[in-house]
C-alpha cells in the first residue's frame, strides 16, 4: 500500500471537508460538553481522587485508600499525645459501633494521625488497639498528610514550642462509602439510628 | 438553772468551736476524674466542676500534680469544626458560679505521667486560687467513654 503522499490532502474529497471556522466551534463545543460532564460526575459522586495517596497502617503495611474500596470507611484525624478530643472521640466511635451490631463488620475505621513526627507506626500500634482491635492507625508522612486533609477539608495546626507542643484539629468523622467516595463528615454524638441509616443508603 | 447555763455554755463552745474547725469553703471541687490514657499516650486529661460558693470572684492561679512533669490548665474552643486548645492562666471562677472542666472542653492537662496511670488509680492534685488558697484534691483515674 502506498504511502500518502505530500499531495494526499490535495487529493481527498475537498467539497466534503468542514470549514475550518466550524471544526473549531466544534471543538470548542466539545470541550466545554467534556468539561461540564465531568464536574457533573465529580459533583454527584464525591470526590474520590484519595484513592493513590501510599499510606502506612500501624501494622507496617503499606497501603492506599483504594485497599479499603468494598467497605464502609469512617476516617478521624487526630494525634495520640492530644489529652482530649482525640480519646473522647474514639471512646464514644467505639460505643457507636457497638449500636450498629453485626453492621459495625462492614466498617473500618482509620485514625490518620496529624502528627507524623511523633506518631509513629510502632506508637499507633500500642494506641489504637486500646479502642478496638479493628480500629487502624495511619501514618502518611508530610506532604501527601497536607494533601489528604485539603481533600477532605481538614485542617490541623501545632500550637505551642518544643517537644511537648499540641495540635489545634478538626474533630469531624468522614464517612466514605465503599466506592471510596465521602459520602458525609459528622460529630458524635449522633442521634440513635443516624449511622446506620447512611450505611443504609 | 447553774446546771442549765453551764451546759448551753459547753453546748456554745462546742458548737463554736466545730464553726471555727471547719469555715464554709468559699471554694469546692465535684466530681472530679482523670480519663485513663491508652497505651503510648502522654498527655492525659482531668475533669472536675469548680464551684465558688463566696460573693467574691476568685481565680484559680494553678493546677499542679506530683506524678505529672507537666500540669497545665487548658479551655477549648470549636471554630467551624476544629478544636482550638489554649493554656489559660489566672481563671476566673465568679462569685456565687461555677466553671466546669469536662470532655471536649476546659480541662487540666497532665503530661508525661512519671508511671503509668491505670483506671483505679488515685492522684493527689493541688488546686491554688488567688482567694481561697490551696485546695487538695485526691482524683480517681477512669476508664469512661465519655
Amino acid at each position: 500500500m502506498q504511502a500518502p503522499g505530500p499531495d494526499a490532502l490535495p487529493n481527498s474529497p475537498t467539497s466534503r471537508r468542514l470549514p475550518n471556522w466550524l471544526l473549531l466551534l466544534l471543538a470548542f463545543l466539545m470541550a466545554n460538553v467534556l468539561a461540564l460532564s465531568v464536574a457533573l460526575f465529580r459533583s454527584h459522586q464525591g470526590p474520590a481522587p484519595l484513592a493513590d495517596i501510599p499510606m502506612r497502617d500501624h501494622h507496617g503495611r503499606t497501603m492506599t485508600f483504594r485497599d479499603f474500596h468494598g467497605q464502609w470507611v469512617i476516617a478521624y484525624f487526630g494525634y495520640t499525645h492530644c489529652p482530649d478530643a482525640c480519646p473522647l472521640g474514639l471512646g464514644q466511635l467505639t460505643g457507636e459501633l457497638q449500636k450498629l451490631g453485626k453492621d459495625a463488620a462492614r466498617v473500618q475505621v482509620l485514625f490518620i494521625s496529624v502528627d507524623p513526627d511523633r506518631d509513629s507506626v510502632q506508637h499507633l500500634a500500642e494506641y489504637l488497639p486500646y479502642f478496638d482491635p479493628n480500629f487502624l492507625g495511619i501514618r502518611i508522612p508530610e506532604p501527601q498528610l497536607a494533601q489528604v486533609a485539603k481533600e477532605f477539608g481538614v485542617t490541623y495546626l501545632r500550637s505551642g514550642k518544643g517537644k511537648d507542643y499540641t495540635i489545634d484539629h478538626t474533630v469531624n468523622f468522614y464517612l466514605i462509602d465503599p466506592q471510596g467516595h465521602l459520602k458525609t463528615n459528622f460529630q458524635l454524638p449522633l442521634p440513635d439510628g443516624t449511622l446506620k441509616r447512611y450505611l443504609a443508603s | 438553772m447553774t446546771k442549765t447555763l453551764a451546759s448551753s455554755l459547753i453546748l456554745l463552745m462546742l458548737t463554736g468551736s466545730a464553726a471555727i474547725a471547719r469555715p464554709a469553703a468559699p471554694i469546692a471541687i465535684h466530681g472530679a476524674w482523670i480519663r485513663e490514657a491508652p497505651p503510648g499516650a502522654t498527655a492525659l486529661a482531668a475533669y472536675l466542676v469548680i464551684e465558688n460558693r463566696s460573693s467574691k470572684d476568685d481565680r484559680l492561679l494553678k493546677a499542679s500534680c506530683d506524678v505529672a512533669e507537666k500540669t497545665s490548665i487548658h479551655q477549648t474552643s470549636m471554630d467551624g469544626g476544629m478544636m482550638r486548645m489554649r493554656e489559660v492562666t489566672r481563671l476566673l471562677i465568679p462569685a456565687h458560679g461555677s466553671v466546669a472542666f469536662k470532655p471536649g472542653g476546659n480541662h487540666v492537662m497532665l503530661e508525661n505521667p512519671k508511671r503509668p496511670l491505670r483506671a483505679g488509680a488515685k492522684v493527689p492534685m493541688t488546686f491554688t486560687f488567688q482567694h481561697a488558697g490551696t485546695l487538695r484534691v485526691v482524683v480517681p483515674v477512669e476508664h469512661r467513654a465519655e
